[in-house]
This record gives C-alpha cells, structure tokens and sequence, in this order.
C-alpha cells in the first residue's frame, strides 16, 4: 500500500509542486494551507510521514510540530521541517521541537526523496539528526 | 615684593572705637590693611557700591540701621564680600545668628587684640574665596548634570541615593523628591531589583566600573523597556567606601531597531526562497520528465535555466549571510572538526572544474589529522570560496592548499599562479563588492562579496585572514583559526547563555565534574585508560542531559557542564546523581579507592551574575 504524505504549506504552488514529485515517485499526497488545519488533518488521517513548513498562518510549524511529538498517538509520525527560514537557531528549535529532519528551500529534490524514504522506512521516529 | 595691601571697610559710629580698631591694624604688617571708615549705613552702601573692598567689619548698631537688619542690608548690597560682625557682649547671640546666615565671624568688642583681629580677618577673606570657588564649581556641575541626555543616579557609600537627574525622572517617573535620600533597593523602579543590586556589590568588590545591557524594567506609562548602563564606582572617604553613578539610557528603541531589523532579514530570506524553490522545482520536474517526456531541444533550455536558478540561489545566500555578518547575528556551532579532511572535501567538489582546465590541486598537511574546535559548515563554506576563487583566477599551473598547526591555532593557505592582484587593489580585496580582473572574460561574474563573508566567518571564530598577491604571478590567502581549550569553549557558552538569562531573569547553572589526582591515575593504569575513564564520565553526563541548550564538554580531567534555563538545586541532583553512578561504576571495575570524582555547581542568580562570580564559586 502506498504511503501516505501530508503536506502542510501555505504556497499553494509548493503544494502542487511537492505532490507532483512525490506522486511521481510513489507516495500519496494531502495537504493542509495552514497549522491549525494541518494539525487536524495528521489526528485524522494519520499519515506515514508529514512535511512540515514553518512560517504558517493560525499555528506556526513548531508549535504543530511540538503538539503532535508531545502526543503519544502521533508522536511516532517523522516530520520534515521544510522551510526558507535558515539560522543556526532554527534549527536548533527544531531539534528542541523533535523534528525528525531539516530540509531548506530551494530545495534538493532528491535529497527530500531520500530522508522521507530514510523516516518511512524506519517507520517510527528516531531522532534523524536535522540536514 | 610688596604685598598687596587688604582693604577693609570698618563700619562703626563710635568713632573712638574706629580709631582703637585702625591703630591695632595698621600695626600689622603681614599683609598690610588699608582702612577706610563709614559711620552710617547708607554711607558703607555708597562705598561697597563703587567697589575695591575686600571686607566688610561691621558694627550692628548704626545710627540709621540696627541689628540683623544692618547685616542683611550689607550682605545684599555685596553678597561676595566677608563680613566680620563686632559685637558688643550682649549681642553674642545674633552674632551667632549671623554667622549662620553667611557672615564669616564675629568678634567681641572689648576682646580684640591686633594679631588675633589680622588672623580673623584673613581667614574670613580665604573661607570666602574657598565658598566661592565650591558654589561655582556646585552651579557649573548641577547645569552639566541638567543638560545630559542619559540618566544619571548617584548612590551614597551607605546605600542611599543622592541624585536623581531629570532623565531619570522621565524615564522611570519617578520624581526627584520621592528618592532623594532614600535607600537604592527602594527607589521603585519596577526592573530586576535583586539582578541591580548584585551588579553594585560587584561593582563595588571589583572597584571598577561595570556595564549592563537589557536590563528589562516599566516605564512610566506601564509597558515594558530595556534599559542599559555603566555601574561606575568612586571612592569614598574611608578606605573602601564608594559611592556609585549610574549612567544610562532606555535602550529599548535600539533593540527594536536590531529587532526590526534581524526580522526583515528572516522575511526577506523567506520572500526570496520561495518562489526560487517554486521555480527551480518546476524546472527540475519538466527537465526530469515528471510532467511528461520533453525533446531534447527543451531539456538543453531548461538546463540552462536550471544552472541560473542554483546561481541565483548562491547569490542569495551570499547576500544573506553578508547580512548577518553585518548585524552581528552569525552564530557558531562549534564541534571538534578535522580541519584536514574538511579541506580535502571541499577540494574534491572542484576536481571536475580543476581536471577541465588542467590545473592541480595540491594538499600539504603536515599530519593526516589537525583537530580544532569550529563551525564546520562555516570553514567548509571559507575553503569552498578560496579554491573558487583560485580556481577562477589560474588557467595553468597549480592551486596548493596548505594547513599548519601554528601552537596557538592552524593556519590554513590557499595558493594559485594565476593573474594575481594588483598592489592598489590589495587593500581592497576584503571589502564588499569589491572586484578585479573582471576582464577575464564571459561566465559568472559573482557578488564581491564571497571575500567579505570569508572575513566576517573568520572574525567570528576570533581569527585573522590575509592576502599577498602579485601580478602575473598569483595569489596567497591564509587563514588563522585559534585554538580554543575546551576550557575557553565552556567559558564562552557560558558567557553567551548567561548574559540571555540575567536579561530574562531566568535561571542557569554549572557544574564541573573533576577527576582528582589525574596524574595518579595516568600512572597507575595508563594513558589510554585514563582517556577511557573520561570518556566514560563525558558519556554518562551526556546522557543524564535533556535539554538541547544543555552544553557538556570534556577537557583533560574534567568535564565542564552548562545548564541554561536549570535551576541551582535541580542541577545540585542532577550532579549527585552523576556522581553517584560514576562512582558505582568504578566500584564494578574495582578503581573505587584510587579515583574519585569532585563535584562542583554553581549557579545564577544564588552566586553571582557574570562568569567571573560563578567560575569562583567552582574554583574554576
């Protein structure tokens, strides 16, 4: 069965883009526009692995993201942080959050591809170190 | 030499008392008086009004003015002048009076002798000058202190204030009268009182002046601010006893401005990215074929766009971290990194480029492996930029890239023959979109400010870059990085994390982990056991951390810890704990008797607020 992928982003245009690639490559895609929606959807559909932009309106990414780690039922969902924001205290937040991985725009696409194979795989959250 | 004579205007009716007091006087000769008589009030008043007296003796009972009314009148007639009131016995008690109002003494009418008189009058005439000289002296301080533009409070050796200047007043709105004479610790300012008062008696220890920033208080109209100032000490009367100045300003419009600031950066970062990750993913998945198989004609055009995007993305990068240089916000994250292999690295990434143009690159390091504590994506990122650079510039030859340990830090050299760089130009060569040679010819013409990043980088590990370069013959660009002791490293998390926690009033703590009698035991069970042994307690500590901001770092025979945000007693269990396990586990490996682990913590605000006051209280 293929895995399920939610994306939270406020760009409807990286949402499109972000589909498109992973459909292409297996997985199947929802999406949410802002955080408290995306936080809905991971209760509700529990997915295989969630992306997970930051500047969010309504709930930005760390708080979605601190609320699903901190809850036993989600908690083993791996999160991607996906976001253009980049300083070396970011991503120390989120490593504080319990995100799973760290992945800048622009983005590599293979390299994306590769840490969601990477965090589904495993199929739970181990702590990949944020890159 | 002459002396200047004094002249004294002696105010008296009786005439044969005049004449007493004139005989006596003119008997002195050192100094010599002149003395010029007036035997009404309105007659002295005439006089003093033409000038030239330097003293006034004054009799109270005139035929047109009596008593304290003759005093006042001459006073104000020439408030600088000394008066020297003579008495009758019976009118001691407004001479007295008098003295108190600012006459300068009085005598006793009957009781004069000549030297006693002459000494009396001299001294009025230099209390005089003296009180002079202090009221001006008052007045021009009291309009310097009116006319500054930051707050200045002045606190006494016992704790009181003694000034509270307008910006003061303004600032905290509180006024003058309501703290003036009362104790520091209750002046009302709603800030961090006990943070305030522990920076004083720092101040006062140190004798030396101190200086806080982001001290967080209310202004008068209820909203939060920041304020920042310098503690300066001065001593006292009595051996050491000081009295305090504190000098400062609302800093809080600054910060905002740095906020502002630091802020449109992250939004600017934002705003730019995202459409270039829109972009070059479209690009990407139409030139991948993930919307569909395209002919070859669209996948060459594509290319080309895809190589412009990762252009511009580099250049937006370089403009951001420019950005951050500037505004101070680069931020390290240090770890032990082999400088070694890193330069190797990022000389692999070029082997294409170097192989096309048929130029080598060549790596002397002296040993396979030179450790250092650094960024390592930021030194990555300086090698990347000199070997592009060298590469850039060389059509033939070779680029040499050479590391030395240089005992208080390593040294690493980037070196190519290419065009080199003009002597006017050196000078240059650091500075933002700064660019030479640019004749060389089609392709990537590039900021001017890969240099200007590779400086700041460098600057904040504390180090130093330079360039030697000839034309036509080829460039030299080395770079120093320092060496840290993990004991520097620890102080300077320390330092970092301490100075956010006085400004937010939270807590912090540390703890130092020591293995005592270290050479004893390398002796006793060798080096590399002992290495383990720490090692060992570096793990343990490791894992009894959770906090990310928690900082655990091992030196020779200790392990240094920093807890941000963790209370003094919890840090206390924490570190009984530690121990305890350690200790346990030495027991199992039978070394129980010979090591013992020392256990020091300390903590803010129980022990102090800057490094200095903590690292003593671990003897550190």
């Amino acid at each position: 069965m293929a895995k399920k992928i939610l994306i939270v982003d406020d760009e409807p245009a990286i949402v499109t883009m972000v589909s498109n690639r992973l459909k292409a490559n297996g997985y199947d895609c929802i999406s949410a526009k802002d955080g408290q929606e995306g936080l809905t959807m991971a209760k509700k559909e529990k997915p295989d692995l969630i992306i997970l932009d930051l500047m969010l309106p309504k709930m930005d990414g760390y708080k979605v993201c601190s609320l699903i780690k901190k809850d036993s039922r989600y908690a083993k969902i791996p999160i991607i942080l996906f976001t253009a924001k980049v300083q070396a205290e970011d991503s120390k937040l989120g490593e504080e959050v319990g995100a799973d991985a760290y992945v800048v725009k622009p983005f590599n696409a293979q390299l994306l591809l590769e840490k969601i194979q990477q965090l589904t795989e495993k199929g739970s959250s181990t702590g990949v170190p944020a890159g | 030499m002459e002396r200047r004579k004094i002249k004294i205007l002696l105010v008296e009716d009786n005439t044969t008392y005049a004449k007493l007091i004139t005989d006596i006087l003119s008997l002195e000769k050192n100094p010599p008086f002149h003395i010029e008589g007036a035997t009404t009030l309105k007659e002295s008043l005439e006089r003093l009004a033409k000038g030239g007296i330097d003293l006034v003796l004054l009799d109270l009972s005139l035929p047109d003015s009596q008593g304290l009314e003759t005093f006042d009148r001459i006073q104000s007639q020439s408030p600088l002048l000394p008066i020297v009131v003579l008495t009758g016995l019976d009118d001691q008690r407004i001479a007295i009076e008098i003295v108190r109002k600012g006459g300068q003494d009085y005598l006793v009418k009957g009781r004069v002798d000549g030297s006693l008189l002459a000494s009396i009058i001299r001294h009025a005439i230099e209390r005089k000058q003296a009180e002079r000289v202090l009221k001006r002296a008052h007045i021009q301080t009291g309009q310097l202190l009116s006319s500054l533009t930051s707050i200045l409070i002045g606190i006494s050796p016992e704790g009181f204030i003694t000034h509270w200047n307008t910006v003061a007043e303004t600032t905290f709105g509180i006024s003058a009268s309501e703290v003036l004479g009362q104790p520091f610790s209750k002046c009302g300012v709603k800030w961090n009182a006990g943070s305030v008062l522990t920076s004083l008696e720092e101040c006062r220890k140190k004798n030396r002046p101190l200086r806080l920033e982001d001290i967080r208080f209310q202004g008068h109209d209820g909203l939060e601010r920041l304020l920042g100032f310098t503690l300066i000490p001065i001593s006292g009367e009595t051996e050491g006893s000081f009295e305090f100045l504190l000098f400062g300003a609302d800093i809080t419009a600054r910060k905002q401005a740095e906020q502002i600031k630091n802020e449109f950066v992250s939004t600017v970062s934002h705003e730019f990215r995202t459409p270039l990750a829109i972009i070059k993913e479209g690009v990407s998945q139409v030139y991948e074929g993930v919307c569909g198989q395209i002919t070859q004609t669209q996948r060459d055009t594509l290319k080309l766009s895809l190589e412009a995007i990762d252009r511009l993305g580099r250049i937006v990068e370089e403009l951001l971290d420019i950005s951050k240089i500037e505004s101070g916000r680069i931020e390290l994250r240090r770890e032990l990194v082999d400088i070694v292999s890193l330069a190797k690295m990022s000389s692999l990434a070029f082997s294409s480029q170097t192989k096309a143009k048929g130029i080598q690159i060549k790596l002397n390091a002296p040993q396979d492996r030179l450790e250092i504590y650094a960024d390592k994506d930021k030194v990555t990122q300086i090698f990347t930029n000199l070997m592009g650079n060298a590469i850039k510039f060389t059509e033939k030859g070779h680029i040499g890239i050479s590391i030395l340990d240089k005992g208080n830090g390593i040294e690493c050299c980037v070196s190519d023959t290419g065009k080199g760089i003009a002597k006017e130009d050196i000078p240059k060569v650091f500075s933002k979109f700064e660019q030479f040679a640019r004749e060389i010819g089609p392709g990537p013409k590039g900021t001017g400010l890969g240099l200007a990043i590779c400086k700041g980088l460098i600057e904040a590990h504390r180090g130093k870059i330079w360039i030697e370069s000839e034309l036509g013959k080829g460039t030299r660009i080395t770079f120093l990085l320092p060496k840290y002791t993990a004991r520097e490293l620890f102080k300077e998390y320390l330092g970092q994390h301490l100075k956010e926690s006085v400004s937010y009033g939270a807590p912090l703590s540390l703890i130092i982990f020591e293995l005592k009698d270290f050479d004893k035991i390398r002796k006793k069970i060798g080096n590399e056991q002992a290495l383990l042994l720490v090692q060992d307690l570096e793990s343990l500590v490791k894992q009894n951390l959770h906090r990310k901001s928690d900082l655990a770092i091992k030196n020779t025979d200790a392990v240094f810890v920093v807890l941000p945000t963790t209370e003094k007693s919890d840090a206390l269990t924490i570190a009984e704990k530690i121990q305890q396990s350690y200790e346990k586990d030495l027991a199992k490996n039978s070394l129980g008797n010979d090591i013992k682990l020392a256990c020091k913590v300390a903590g803010f605000p129980e022990d102090g607020n800057t490094e200095e006051s903590l690292l003593n209280q671990t003897q550190l």
